[in-house]
């Protein structure tokens, strides 16, 4: 075992490496470019033998990347925010045509207002595109899940394209005691891409084909969607396979102190290191608090979600995204998978916290379960979702909208 | 494992003294009783919150002056937090400090300086143990009202740039001497922030609050008559 001190660039850069990528096309943005630049170096010095390509925006990366991975090619890419909205059209193409590949999103909020930080609505914006996604913590899960979303895109029950997201900054920026695989383990792991139907200039293949009889629509599109599905089964799979080689476990979801909670936060990505840290602090104070964490959202774990969270008296689910006009994205996902339970949470309370890389202190999530707890006395509901804003930040916002008006 | 807004920290470092009073960046803020700050200065800066954290100060930008014929102050900077907190070793950092710039693939030789320079800060520091940290305080939840038009992200006193003075963080001061000046205007058209104007004989004057020490107009002067002065006083 060899530890390493990493930033999240340079640990999915040296997954991609170790998976022996060969096809990384590339087009920098805030906060992904240190990625292609670690990887452009490597090729250059031939320490990896891969073909990068610096292409003239997003929409004709994503196309390169998915078409390439057409062709049989094991392909990496990665991007962040604006950038994988660019490229947005092609994301259904490429799981349409059921290329397999890897793209690293490099959370970060989208614009306007613009900003740098992070929040989970680029990545959520391709909820239902057909990629697989993979949420990260740290920077290790991010090197891990991109070795394990190769083994479960490329996997024949599969065969879709997946998003592991890193929150920038967070993660992309931070160095982290990192684990860093040998070739040979990773070989062991990783077997070479076998692609179904490849464009082979000696045997032409049309893939994504028009299909305006919509029966054949609806069919591809439903096929696609079981494909997903398969991939529950196929991560739990390969997740055992990993533990085996590397001894660190993954499972769809990550429970932290449930076993006797009667109260559990549901969080994912970096910002769940904090949930972890407030429900520390919240067990010292004598209540009985526990976390989920959400690592495999596409598809996504009903049954693991259901196992975790039945039985529980009110569930406190942040997100880190806003569909605006409704609330968080997750809640009510989590909400739809518990609702035929007899012993469904007396409270699912959503919550909406870290909206373009907004801190969060323990203080706003112990806020957040003492809501969640009175309105499970009150047997009542919430009336929407409750933003995490504190005292200092309305002061700190307020000064400057008094700036902004001239006043 | 922690991880996001260190909301009371235990040791802060300045590299910027002018940042101390800067209204955006508030570097004490959260600072407890007990804490420990850190300021890159040739000399001692009056501090209101002084009696409460401890307060130490050296010449970082100084010895990277001597050293890299720079101010380049990571490698300083990191130097000292290692020894400030006694957490991390000689060795360990100057370990971290060759790995880090040798990433950056910077030059053997550029790399060794860097090395001198951050043993040099690590064994000019003096280890602060932290003790009494006073209580942290709570921050409390708060409803966000609708403001109707005032909720829409629009600038109305546009041109506000000039509020923030860019000049703060200068490390060099051009100084212009009249005895050689030819009133010629060169350093006038060189400076890339317009902050040089001319007065009625045509002999420049250097906006201070904007000048941020390029001396871009020292190198252009064709009589060397612009000299650059190490800043020290900032108000």
């Amino acid at each position: 075992m060899v530890l390493n001190m990493l930033t999240g660039s340079q640990a999915v850069a040296w997954a991609a490496r170790l998976a022996r990528v060969d096809y990384i096309p590339a087009y920098p943005i805030t906060p992904q470019t240190e990625i292609i630049e670690i990887l452009s170096e490597w090729v250059r010095k031939g320490e990896m033998d891969a073909i990068f390509v610096q292409m003239e925006s997003e929409h004709s990366l994503l196309t390169a990347a998915g078409t390439a991975a057409a062709t049989g090619a094991r392909v990496f890419t990665a991007t962040s925010s604006q950038g994988l909205l660019y490229g947005f059209e092609m994301l259904y193409n490429i799981a349409g045509w059921r290329a397999p590949l890897v793209l690293v999103n490099v959370a970060r909020a989208l614009a306007a207002p613009i900003t740098l930080e992070p929040d989970h609505n680029d990545v959520l914006a391709a909820r239902d595109s057909g990629f697989l996604q993979f949420h990260t913590e740290n920077v290790q899960e991010a090197l891990d899940l991109v070795l394990l979303a190769y083994r479960v895109a490329e996997d024949h029950r599969v065969l879709l394209p997946a998003i592991v997201n890193m929150d920038g900054f967070h993660l992309s920026y931070t160095r982290e005691r990192v684990d860093l695989p040998e070739q040979s383990a990773v070989d062991e792991f990783l077997p070479e891409y076998k692609p179904v139907n490849p464009i082979r200039a000696s045997a032409p293949v049309a893939k994504g084909t028009p299909v305006l009889i919509p029966p054949l629509y609806s069919f591809f599109k439903y096929q696609m969607h079981m494909a997903s599905r398969n991939a529950l089964k196929v991560f739990r799979d390969a997740a055992k396979e990993f533990e085996r080689i590397f001894s660190r476990t993954y499972a769809p979801v990550e429970e932290y102190m449930l076993d006797d909670a009667d109260t559990v936060i549901v969080m994912s990505n970096s910002f769940t290191s904090i949930g972890k840290q407030a429900v520390n602090a919240m067990r010292e104070e004598g209540h009985k608090v526990g976390l989920l964490k959400i690592r495999l959202f596409r598809p996504f774990p009903t049954d693991d979600i259901i196992k975790s969270l039945r039985g529980k008296r009110c569930v406190v689910v942040i997100d880190q995204n806003i569909s605006v006009g409704k609330g968080g994205i997750t809640c009510p996902e989590i909400a739809e998978a518990l609702y035929h339970l007899e012993d469904r949470p007396k409270v699912i309370l959503p919550v909406i916290a870290g909206l373009g890389g907004k801190s969060i202190s323990l203080e706003e999530i112990k806020h957040a379960v003492k809501v969640a707890d009175r309105l499970a006395s009150l047997r009542a509901g919430p009336e929407g979702p409750l933003l995490l804003f504190r005292e200092d930040e309305a002061i700190l916002v307020e000064s400057l909208l008094k700036l902004a008006s001239g006043g | 494992m922690e991880r996001g807004h260190i909301f009371n920290p235990s040791y802060v470092l300045v590299t910027t003294p002018s940042l101390l009073f800067d209204m955006t960046v508030k570097p004490l803020e959260g600072m407890a009783e007990g804490s420990v700050l850190f300021v890159n200065s040739p000399k001692e800066i009056p501090i209101e919150q002084s009696k409460k954290i401890r307060v130490s100060y050296g010449d970082l930008t100084g010895l990277a002056l001597k050293y890299l014929g720079k101010d380049i102050l990571s490698a300083a900077m990191g130097a000292v937090a290692c020894k400030l907190s006694g957490l991390i070793s000689l060795q360990s950092m100057v370990g971290a400090v060759e790995e880090e710039l040798a990433e950056l693939g910077l030059e053997t030789d550029i790399i060794e300086k860097n090395v001198q320079l951050a043993k040099e800060c690590y064994l000019s520091t003096e280890s602060v143990e932290l003790r009494g940290l006073s209580h942290k305080p709570l921050h409390k939840v708060v409803e966000v009202r609708y403001l109707g038009e005032k909720g829409i992200p629009d600038l109305l006193s546009t041109g506000n740039t000039a509020l923030r003075k860019t000049g703060s963080w200068r490390v060099f001061k051009p100084i212009v001497d009249k005895n050689l000046c030819t009133a010629c205007s060169i350093c006038y058209i060189y400076c890339p922030e317009a902050c040089i104007s001319l007065d009625e004989q045509g002999y420049p004057i250097i906006n201070y609050d904007y000048c941020k020490g390029c001396l871009v107009c020292a190198t252009e002067c064709p009589r060397n008559a612009i000299k650059a002065e190490r800043e020290i006083v900032w108000s």
